[in-house]
């Protein structure tokens, strides 16, 4: 691997809640999220991208797979909401997928998490896996809470960038990709480390998505 | 939210016109070459700059913009709004240039790399910064640093760590005074600085004193083939992410750490490369023979993974050996689209000493 990737995961919740518009927003939003990075050289080049699920259980539904070689998933809503599954297999992805820099290689850029929600866990396991994402900061993360059914208390666990959607309507999905796309092209470049708390530097978000203090 | 309901939804039942009315995916974008949209340096910034550094540094930073806004004229291809030196007194030659990269040509941004090179009958003087991609007047902050920072090493009676690390902390207040004159945070003018001044020692080799803070890489050549980096570059986990840039509050702290002098018998070169250069040929220290090969006798097949690269002559016979560099920086691999920037000194030696690079011979 002698290509330094921006790895994107999007870690969706397909819980039953999600059921109808939300997930045709969800999928409508990747597609969206593609055509925007194939309209974008440097994206071309260094994002990969990778689709994860959680509902009874998680699923990487798509693997960390360059820009022009994508296929948007198909996904479907139902069960309960393992959000430890799901963060567990956000985690088992970084071990098995990601390039750290060694003395001989360099390695991928700190990937971009984007963490979909619309309630509250179910699993009991999740306060684990949150609290190893936190403490070891693998990635940055950006949480958003979609509706007000979601607990924004449990996603703060995960990240401090936590971003609220109010409504759950087409509209707002598709604006929450537009500043997913917007966030990865301006992602790869010389940032300084997250210990002066200055390696995420996020588009404003759009309207109707506000950010958690 | 959630529940135990079904475990399937019915696709396209509800809102079928999501996924049905969208056109399907376009053709992957190519890359574009565009002018800088902005200026440079906007009037009253250099109104604002030119009260903290003084009619020196500002006129030459009024002389930077002049070059890179009218280099290359209306010929505007990857090369323009680029910035070279070229060099030679003595027993050296120095070669440098900072291209601009495929990502701000295609966006219309300037060039964040700066370099400054002097030399004279005995003592050269070599600085590069890379302005933070995230930080939004970092071409004005790397072209301040390695202005202040060149100047105060090539005026310095001795050189030491002590004359090293005043001209970093001149530099570092400056740029504190320039921000506070902008009316911008200090981090606005975030760079990074790699520095080298050397002349000859009294034992007959040439004596150096080098220092870096954030990454990149300044190298050493020796007559026997070696190649010794005084400094590791300040590189995290992954990729881009540096701990401390020019004007931060541990500035000072890493760059004494990194300040070394030097005393060495068998100099032959002494390279500089920012990140833009490092990251596509990493480790560099590796690279670098080949490199150095390449410059000095020219380049006909490309280094190492690169994709591709152009065919250029020796920079040391070249007619225009900073053009040739520029020329040499086009070399190309992907997802690598920073701003390049490689300043080089060459002992009247090296066209002997450095030998031909074979492919085979690369890493």
């Amino acid at each position: 691997m002698t290509t330094r990737r921006l790895p994107v995961y999007i870690l969706a919740d397909v819980s039953g809640s999600m059921q109808g518009t939300p997930i045709e927003s969800v999928k409508s939003g990747i597609r969206q999220l593609h055509r925007d990075l194939l309209g974008d050289p440097q994206a071309i080049e260094s994002a990969y991208l990778s689709i994860i699920t959680f509902g009874n259980s998680a699923q990487q539904t798509v693997p960390l797979t360059e820009v022009a070689m994508f296929n948007p998933p198909e996904l479907t809503a139902g069960g309960t909401t393992n959000f430890g599954d799901g963060l567990r297999m956000l985690i088992d992805s970084f071990d098995r997928e990601l390039v750290r820099t060694t003395a001989d290689q360099k390695g991928d850029w700190r990937p971009l998490v984007f963490i979909l929600s619309d309630g509250a866990p179910t699993d009991v396991d999740w306060p684990m896996y949150a609290q190893q994402l936190r403490e070891r900061r693998p990635a940055n993360i950006i949480a958003v809470a979609c509706g007000d059914q979601a607990d924004v208390n449990v996603l703060k666990q995960v990240t401090e960038n936590v971003i609220l959607m109010q409504e759950m309507s087409p509209d707002a999905f598709r604006a929450f990709f537009s500043f997913v796309s917007a966030s990865v092209k301006q992602t790869s470049q010389k940032v300084g480390s997250v210990a002066d708390g200055s390696a995420i530097t996020l588009p404003p978000p759009p309207p109707g998505i506000t950010i958690v203090p | 939210m959630s529940d135990t309901q079904s475990a399937a939804s019915p696709v396209g039942s509800k809102d079928e016109s999501l996924s049905s009315a969208e056109p399907p995916p376009p053709k992957p974008a190519t890359w574009t070459v565009k002018s800088p949209v902005e200026p440079w340096c906007p009037p009253e910034v250099e109104a604002a700059i030119a009260q903290v550094v003084g009619h020196e540094t500002s006129d030459r930073l009024r002389a930077r913009q002049t070059l890179l806004a009218g280099s290359h004229g209306a010929d505007v291809d990857e090369s323009a709004f680029s910035q070279i030196y070229e060099l030679h007194a003595g027993a050296w030659r120095v070669i440098g240039a900072a291209r601009r990269g495929r990502r701000h040509a295609h966006v219309g941004a300037w060039c964040e790399d700066a370099v400054f090179a002097h030399l004279g009958e005995s003592r050269g003087v070599l600085v590069v910064a890379d302005g933070a991609g995230s930080a939004a007047w970092s071409r004005l902050g790397s072209a301040i640093a390695v202005d202040m920072v060149g100047a105060a090493l090539r005026d310095a009676p001795l050189l030491d760590s002590d004359s090293m690390n005043r001209a970093i902390e001149a530099a570092v207040d400056a740029l504190r005074q320039c921000a506070t004159a902008m009316n911008v945070a200090p981090r606005t003018l975030r760079t990074t600085l790699l520095a080298v001044a050397w002349e000859p020692s009294n034992s007959g080799g040439v004596r150096l004193v080098t220092t870096q803070v954030g990454d990149g890489v300044l190298v050493l050549a020796h007559s026997d083939g070696r190649i010794t980096q005084p400094a590791a570059g300040d590189a995290g986990e992954w990729s881009g992410e540096v701990h401390c840039f020019l004007p931060d509050d541990e500035t000072m702290s890493r760059a004494r750490a990194a300040t070394a002098v030097h005393d060495v018998a068998d100099l032959v070169a002494v390279v500089l490369v920012t990140d833009g250069v490092e990251d596509a040929l990493y480790p560099f220290a590796k690279h670098a023979p080949a490199v150095l090969s390449q410059l000095v006798h020219g380049a006909s097949v490309p280094l190492g993974n690169l994709t591709a690269q152009p065919v250029t002559p020796s920079v040391l016979t070249s007619g225009s050996p900073g053009l040739t560099l520029l020329e040499w920086l086009a070399f190309e691999k992907r997802g690598e689209n920073d701003d390049r920037t490689l300043a080089v000194a060459l002992h009247h030696s090296a066209s002997h000493v450095i030998t031909p690079w074979a492919p085979s011979a690369s890493a």
